[in-house]
């Protein structure tokens, strides 16, 4: 028996308790996967994500609540408001270890209530509490208001202020400072009425075999010895904006370039010598990636949370600007008001670039590209729903519409790239276009096949059908490790079979290894045939045409642009290899051959 | 978590010796953890002699507990904790000489010395903090 799912609804604010069924455990595992069963079994796909019948669901892996390092990551599943499409997302923090001790895996959120609430999940039972205090309250208050209202020993899950005027690029935060960005999920929440969840467990979980302990420690023998997580330790995520620069793959100015000049400037060493307070770390996990760094601005000190790579480059490189303090008070920013921070830079960096071009005017700045005060005041304005912010709040492809030039918008689907750049990766490109929930850099990690482990410099700027086989791989690992709750960091530690027996060892249920990586080529499966359903096909399957039109003028990758003629090639390709049609459709045999019917 | 499946054989976040509490600031964690006291109070206040100092350590004897939890009110760092169920007490015994803690702590935030004077240690620990050395 594993775990249980709590539906809430928030409408009539009635809660029931479910059992977890095995057959769906062995089919989609936790997490991610039970997500998108559950949304496909129950939200229809041609719904307006703001409606009520739409659902969010929270989920936890099988491994939260114990010590399996990194595996308290909580995924949380809807359709999204930004793309139309199925999203999946999820936050570190330690709200998934407790709502785990709690006794539930799963929280379905049903329903849409017309005054505030928050909910408290305990071992005896949900409550639903009022929230009306809350309201309008930045993430890391309304995290610490939360506890005052239940108990301090409780961690949170909350939404800050762009959740609450539904903005499709609001997230939801863990310990309120945790981001589960992507896909607008806090929007959906704010609509629904529901400010935060608030979990405290005092259960344990009882493993059903002693051996547990030995896998553990295999994991953490690798984890102990490997150079990989002496790195992350050491500067987190941050490192990586030299590899890629490096690499000629570091989006610039929303797009115009590849590589920064003056990256150094926001590198990950500069983080640690300037601004470093200490390192933080999500639930049971040993490899303490998070930073949390001391900025003075204003006469004022703040001790915050970030940066992390994805935001050095949002605040830093994709707007220009280099001023490390600016890049980290922005990221602070983003998390107070609850937006994520990959979508909210770039689509900062979207506003700076029409402005740049003369599609908009009336903005107080002169040159906006690389003012850092000019970054801090939109992302204010947009945090406030004032102005142009208003329009922010919405997304860069909606924004870039709204002034009549959406090919300014760097998006796949409507969501914004991550910090990956396509001309000077071109595997990447491919995961972007068919990620299932619009551009995204855990849909498909080819950097590391591409950059990081390569010989041959050059290769990555090669169109080689291998590489779709890694993508193809990559992505459903990726799908197994976020249904398992498992961080993208410390998965590639595990491997499937380790994996197997952890899950033998812990919960008695034997999902042989094979088994398990069918499971997330069935759940990436799953949710292209929700997005097809909802109306996706090859055409939303692409890049945007500054992508292929324009060439990087500077850098490693300089005068690379993606030929689209080998885009549509290689599209074809990963078609073909994951067995769909020439249109992207899933063939009958596949979906026969992955129980799908 | 290391600590309670070490102990018992299960995962939880409350029948674990040592525990952190939250500081005001953001980020702010202090781990507590009994300091194996010399005289030690609890084994003063026990009426039945389940904490007895033996070696290194003061050591629990679950059989022995008639659960008045004098010794949660004796001790004056209050490092001594009752179960989840309140069926005994828990307190660290430093697993033998060699702690689960340690064993899975990749920072050595948690380190296994042996030190006579815990009140001078903890205040040289304090000073060196205050002066900016992080530990
Ligand atoms: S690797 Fe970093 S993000 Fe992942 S679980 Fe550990 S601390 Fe959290």
């Amino acid at each position: 028996m594993i775990g249980k799912i709590l539906r809430v609804n928030l409408s009539d604010r009635t809660t029931k308790v479910e059992e977890i069924d095995e057959v769906a455990f062995k089919n989609f595992l936790l997490g991610r996967g039970i997500g998108d069963y559950i949304l496909y079994n129950e939200v229809k796909p041609e719904i307006d994500p703001f409606a009520p019948e739409n659902k969010v669901v929270v989920a936890l892996g099988p491994f939260a609540g114990t010590a399996i390092p990194g595996g308290a990551r909580v995924a949380m599943v809807s359709k999204s408001p930004l793309t139309g499409s199925i999203t999946s997302t999820n936050a570190g923090g330690h709200f998934g270890m407790e709502l785990a001790l709690a006794g539930y895996h799963v929280i379905v959120i049903e329903g849409e209530s017309k005054e505030p609430l928050a909910l408290f999940v305990r071992n005896e039972g949900a409550v639903f509490l009022d929230a009306s205090e809350l309201w309008g309250k930045s993430t890391s208050e309304s995290d610490e208001l939360l506890r005052n209202m239940t108990d301090s020993r409780c961690r949170t899950l909350v939404i800050g202020p762009a959740g609450e005027f539904r903005s499709r690029i609001a997230g939801v935060f863990a310990d309120g400072h945790r981001a589960a960005g992507r896909g607008g999920v806090g929007g959906v929440l704010g609509k629904k009425g529901l400010k935060g969840i608030a979990a405290l467990g005092k259960t344990h979980i009882v493993p059903e075999n002693k051996d547990v302990k030995e896998s553990i420690s295999k994991v953490y023998e690798c984890l102990r010895k490997s150079e990989g997580v002496k790195r992350f330790r050491n500067f987190g995520t941050t490192g990586n904006v030299r590899t890629i620069n490096n690499a000629g793959s570091f989006p610039t100015r929303n797009c115009r370039d590849s590589y920064m000049d003056g990256f150094e400037s926001i590198n990950g060493t500069e983080v640690n010598r300037q601004y470093l307070f200490r390192v933080g770390s999500c639930a049971q996990c040993p490899v303490s990636c998070n930073r949390v760094c001391k900025v003075e601005y204003e006469g004022k000190t703040y001790i915050v949370s970030g940066p992390e790579y994805e935001t050095l480059w949002a605040f830093g490189g994709a707007t220009g600007v280099s001023d490390l303090r600016y890049v980290i008070l922005a990221h602070h920013l983003a998390n107070e008001y609850g937006f994520d921070g990959i979508s909210l830079g770039a689509t900062v960096a979207c506003v700076m670039d029409l402005f740049e071009d003369g599609i908009l005017r009336n903005l107080p700045f002169e040159s906006p590209f690389g003012d850092g005060e000019a970054m801090l005041k939109l992302i204010h304005l947009a945090g406030r729903n004032e102005g142009i912010g208003s329009l922010i709040k919405e997304g860069s492809y909606r924004l870039a519409e709204f002034y009549g030039h959406p090919e300014y918008s760097m998006s796949v689907k409507k969501q914004e790239f991550p910090a990956y750049d396509p001309r000077g990766i071109k595997g990447m490109g491919i995961g972007y276009a068919t990620s299932t929930r619009g551009a995204c850099h855990l849909r498909g990690f080819n950097t590391s096949q591409e950059v990081y482990s390569a010989t041959d410099p050059a290769y990555r700027l090669k169109y080689s059908d291998e590489k779709m086989d890694f993508l193809i791989t990559n992505q459903n690992m990726r799908a197994v490790e976020d249904s398992l709750g498992i961080c993208a960091f410390v998965g590639g530690y595990y491997g499937l079979d380790l994996f197997s027996e952890i899950i033998y060892n812990l919960w008695g249920i034997f999902v042989p290894s094979e088994e398990l990586y069918k499971c997330g080529e069935r759940v990436w499966n799953l949710e292209t045939l929700y997005n097809r359903k909802a109306g996706f096909g090859r055409k939303d399957d692409t890049l945007p045409n500054r992508i292929f039109e324009l060439p990087a003028s500077t850098g490693p990758s300089r005068g690379e642009a993606y030929d689209r003629n080998e885009f549509e090639r290689l599209l074809s390709v990963y078609y073909r290899k994951r067995g769909w049609d020439e249109e992207g459709n899933i063939l009958p045999s596949t979906l026969e051959r992955l129980g799908l019917q | 978590m290391a600590c309670s499946f070490g102990r018992f054989g299960y995962f939880s976040a409350f029948d674990s010796a040592i525990r952190i509490v939250r500081g005001a600031m953001f980020f702010e964690y202090f781990p507590q953890v009994c300091t194996q006291c010399v005289d030690a109070f609890c084994a003063r206040a026990c009426p039945t002699g389940a904490f007895q100092r033996k070696g290194n350590i003061v050591d629990y004897n679950k059989l022995r507990c008639i659960l008045c939890r004098q010794c949660l009110l004796a001790c004056p760092w209050g490092f001594i904790y009752p179960d989840i169920d309140l069926q005994y007490m828990i307190k660290c015994d430093l697993c033998g000489g060699d702690p689960e803690c340690v064993r899975v702590c990749f920072n050595d935030a948690i380190e296994y010395v042996e030190v006579a004077d815990v009140s001078n240690t903890k205040y040289r620990g304090n000073v060196a903090r205050a002066k900016g050395e992080r530990k």
